[in-house]
């Protein structure tokens, strides 16, 4: 087996935080920690281990030929990892007491039996080896899982419990600040355009958590979708003091701007069901309790009463 | 170039130095004060918010491990404390176990996920970390949560510390109104005492001009003890310039007084020769030795005005040479005895040992002259004259002493000013420009000496002279 390129790293290992703050359309890649600057893109990232030992990072690699099987492909991918990277600052995640690996492929699966040195490998060690063979792997197309043995035997984690089929969503890479790539589902209700509906619309959003969903949900409430149609109910620079769940109930405690900004042709009614009906739509939440600044003596948009949680209002959804 | 000109003139004003060091003082020590003190609060909430977080964060991995949270994911204990902090922070909580897996996530974002990152490994590599994120405005804790029982994974706090900002900065906002009237407050209190401050000042100004168009203010105080000393040397100044005045007024009708008398006499003289027709030619003679003498008296006044005139153009200038003073006071001496005879005045010269000093021959010669005629001048009928010389290593001593009619005691200090008489009637007989004296005392001065004067009314006076053997320039 022979490493074609022996690739040029440069000094800065490139951290892209990718923290997406608001609503995009799209899908975002999982661009993951390099270890060369890469001014080249390269075909694939081999993984390995960071240089402080605290994490995982790549380094860029080309495969030999254009025109290999999905099987010479991963074969190729898993020597990579198994080899010391020739200059880029990290080590590799195959550790030294291992002695042998291979790879079979059937459909989408790629099957990776360990010799049975994994198991004296440190909890680490072996969360670096599983998190890395299946990043790798599965930046080949055609596969989606890899499933791994030990020694023939299928792995187990420390209770017993079989890994099973891992997938690259089986992982979540923290940065520094516990951010990371995800995406949710979300189905939100914003105005129609005479302010006096809602309409409900659902698509995929970018959510790195950075905040929670039911904060998530109120940010993209503020902001104006691109799609025609529909228009935000909350105002720019809302005042969100707190929110969080508990036994069902939604606890949203805005700033007191919530009743002082116009949102200008918009229904307070409909403003106010475009929350309800937004939160409810997550599986723990059935009821929206809200508070301005922490209390309930007052009035939402001088209109609604909030000594009482509010459910979700199907009748001012607009009919299509 | 003008508008800066304008500028630097407006910051050399007193009023606006007052205002601005008002202004400054006002308001720089408040501001960084109020500075100081929001940004220590600030400082001490985060702390205090750190500190409740880390509470909690140990209380709850105490809990998790005693009910062995993470084998069975469920506690009541640990599911109140989650609900609880998140009630009154605003934070994500994760639970992470032995095997890197995401038990718990308040976010729901990542539970099941195998979890790699920095903050985890070092966590279980045993360092606990709990710290503010300056950037993303939160206080992140990691614990590892390895007990007794060895159950092994990590418990992570992520709370945004963004109530905090929001309140300080509302904070900040009101500050600045404050602040803001209270610059406004402190600009105008130093406008007005800046002008207050500057009125005595204007008031000088006006008392000055109106001491210049004449007018005399007695005791006038201005309010403020330095501008009062001012006021005093200003004041001092005009009287002395005014002296000066009418002292030079004096000189002036002294002078055209003096030089017009040998004139007049002259005229008269000639007119009359001339208006008695024949006259022998004896009698020609006699008036031309009378017209002689008034031409004689009027060439010594016109030199005593030139040799003032070339006092003060050559007054650096000494021509220095060997000269004996014996000699040049014997010479004087010689020449007024004849008309210190007239009055029957003794003129005694006593003289120690002989004395040669490094002088200006011409001007020590003006000195002695005007000393010894003075004494004459200035004496009675049957009066004496003493006229001594002595000298040490270093100076030679001229005495000059007299019985004549003295000077008053208030006049002593201004013998020596220009023009200066005692007793202006009494100057028209004796005749004379009152410069004698202060050519001497001019002369004097060059040479580095000095002049000492002792005089009393009616008894007499005594001028004595000290002058260095060698000059020194």
């Amino acid at each position: 087996m022979k490493l074609r390129r022996i690739m040029q790293p440069l000094m800065c290992v490139c951290i892209c935080v990718m923290a997406m703050l608001g609503c995009s359309n799209g899908a975002s890649d999982n661009e993951n920690n390099t270890a060369n600057s890469g001014e080249k893109s390269f075909d694939y990232n081999i993984y390995c281990i960071s240089e402080d030992g605290n994490e995982l990072t790549t380094w860029g690699y080309n495969v030999s030929k254009s025109q290999l099987s999905v099987s010479d492909k991963a074969v190729e991918l898993l020597e990579a990892f198994c080899k010391e990277p020739a200059n880029a600052k990290c080590t590799s995640a195959f550790a030294e007491k291992l002695r042998h690996i291979d790879v079979s492929i059937d459909r989408d699966v790629a099957y990776v039996n360990i010799d049975k040195n994994y198991n004296k490998l440190g909890s680490l060690e072996r969360l670096f080896l599983r998190a890395g063979v299946v990043l790798t792997l599965t930046q080949i197309d055609e596969i989606e899982y890899v499933y791994f043995k030990v020694n023939g035997q299928p792995l187990a984690d420390s209770e017993g419990n079989m890994l099973g089929y891992l997938s690259k969503n089986s992982f979540v890479m923290y940065d520094e600040s516990m951010l990371s790539d995800n995406q949710i589902s979300l189905t939100l209700y914003y105005a129609n355009d005479t302010g006096d509906k809602l309409v409900g619309y659902r698509q995929d959003y970018a959510y790195d958590g950075s905040m929670s969903r039911e904060a998530f949900i109120l940010e993209c409430l503020a902001k104006s979708p691109s799609v025609e149609g529909l228009n935000r109910t909350l105002p720019e620079g809302l005042e969100l003091r707190n929110i969080y769940t508990n036994d069902g109930i939604c606890y949203v405690n805005f700033g007191s701007n919530i009743n002082s900004s116009t949102v200008s042709f918009i229904d307070d009614e409909v403003i106010l069901y475009s929350i309800v009906n937004s939160l409810t739509e997550l599986d723990g939440v059935t009821k929206v309790q809200i508070l301005i600044e922490g209390s309930v003596d007052t009035l939402f948009r001088n209109e609604f009463p909030i000594d009482q949680t509010y459910k979700v209002n199907l009748d001012i959804i607009e009919k299509r | 170039m003008k508008k800066l000109h304008k500028l630097m003139n407006v910051i050399k004003s007193l009023r606006f130095r007052i205002t601005f060091v008002i202004i400054v003082a006002g308001v720089l020590p408040v501001t960084l004060l109020t500075m100081f003190a929001l940004s220590q609060y600030k400082a001490a909430l985060i702390e205090d918010r750190l500190e409740e977080l880390q509470n909690a964060s140990v209380l709850m991995k105490n809990d998790i491990l005693a009910v062995a949270y993470l084998e069975q994911a469920s506690s009541d204990a640990v599911d109140s404390q989650i609900a609880l902090l998140e009630s009154t922070y605003n934070g994500r909580i994760m639970i992470i176990n032995k095997d890197f897996v995401v038990e718990y996530d308040t976010y729901d974002v990542d539970t099941g996920k195998t979890a790699l990152g920095t903050n985890i490994t070092q966590c279980f590599k045993g360092t606990n970390s709990a710290g503010l994120n300056e950037e993303d405005r939160s206080i992140e804790i990691a614990i590892a949560l390895i007990g007794t029982n060895d159950s092994g994974g990590v418990l992570y706090f992520d709370f945004s510390i963004s109530d905090i900002d929001t309140m300080i900065s509302d904070l900040q906002e009101d500050i600045s109104v404050i602040l803001l009237v209270v610059v406004i407050i402190v600009i105008a209190v130093g406008f007005a005492i800046s002008f207050y401050a500057t009125v005595p000042y204007k008031k000088m100004q006006e008392h000055i001009r109106q001491l210049d168009a004449g007018k005399r203010e007695e005791n006038w105080k201005s309010g403020i003890d330095e501008l009062d000393k001012v006021n005093e040397s200003v004041e001092a100044i005009i009287l002395r310039l005014k002296k000066v005045d009418e002292s030079r007024e004096e000189f002036v009708s002294n002078v055209s007084h003096e030089l017009k008398t040998p004139i007049t006499s002259m005229k008269v003289l000639a007119d009359s020769l001339l208006a008695m027709g024949d006259v022998p030619a004896e009698m020609y003679k006699e008036f031309m030795e009378d017209i002689a003498s008034e031409i004689e008296r009027e060439t010594s006044i016109i030199n005593d005005l030139l040799a003032l005139v070339r006092m003060n153009k050559s007054s650096l200038e000494l021509q220095i040479s060997e000269v004996n003073i014996v000699e040049q006071i014997e010479i004087v001496i010689k020449r007024v005895t004849p008309i210190a005879a007239k009055r029957n005045i003794d003129i005694s010269f006593e003289n120690f040992k002989p004395v040669t000093a490094e002088v200006d021959q011409v001007k020590m010669s003006m000195v002695i002259t005007n000393l010894i005629e003075n004494a004459v001048k200035y004496n009675v009928q049957d009066g004496w004259v003493k006229v001594s010389l002595n000298a040490d290593l270093s100076y030679f001593y001229l005495k000059v002493s007299d019985s004549g009619i003295g000077i008053p005691e208030d006049a002593q200090m201004q013998v020596f000013d220009r023009f200066y008489r005692v007793d202006k009637a009494r100057s028209r007989e004796t005749g004379g420009t009152g410069l004698g004296l202060a050519i001497t005392n001019t002369v004097v001065n060059m040479h580095n000496g000095e002049i000492k004067l002792y005089s009393r009314e009616g008894e007499g006076s005594t001028f004595t002279v000290r002058i260095p053997l060698h000059y020194m320039p």
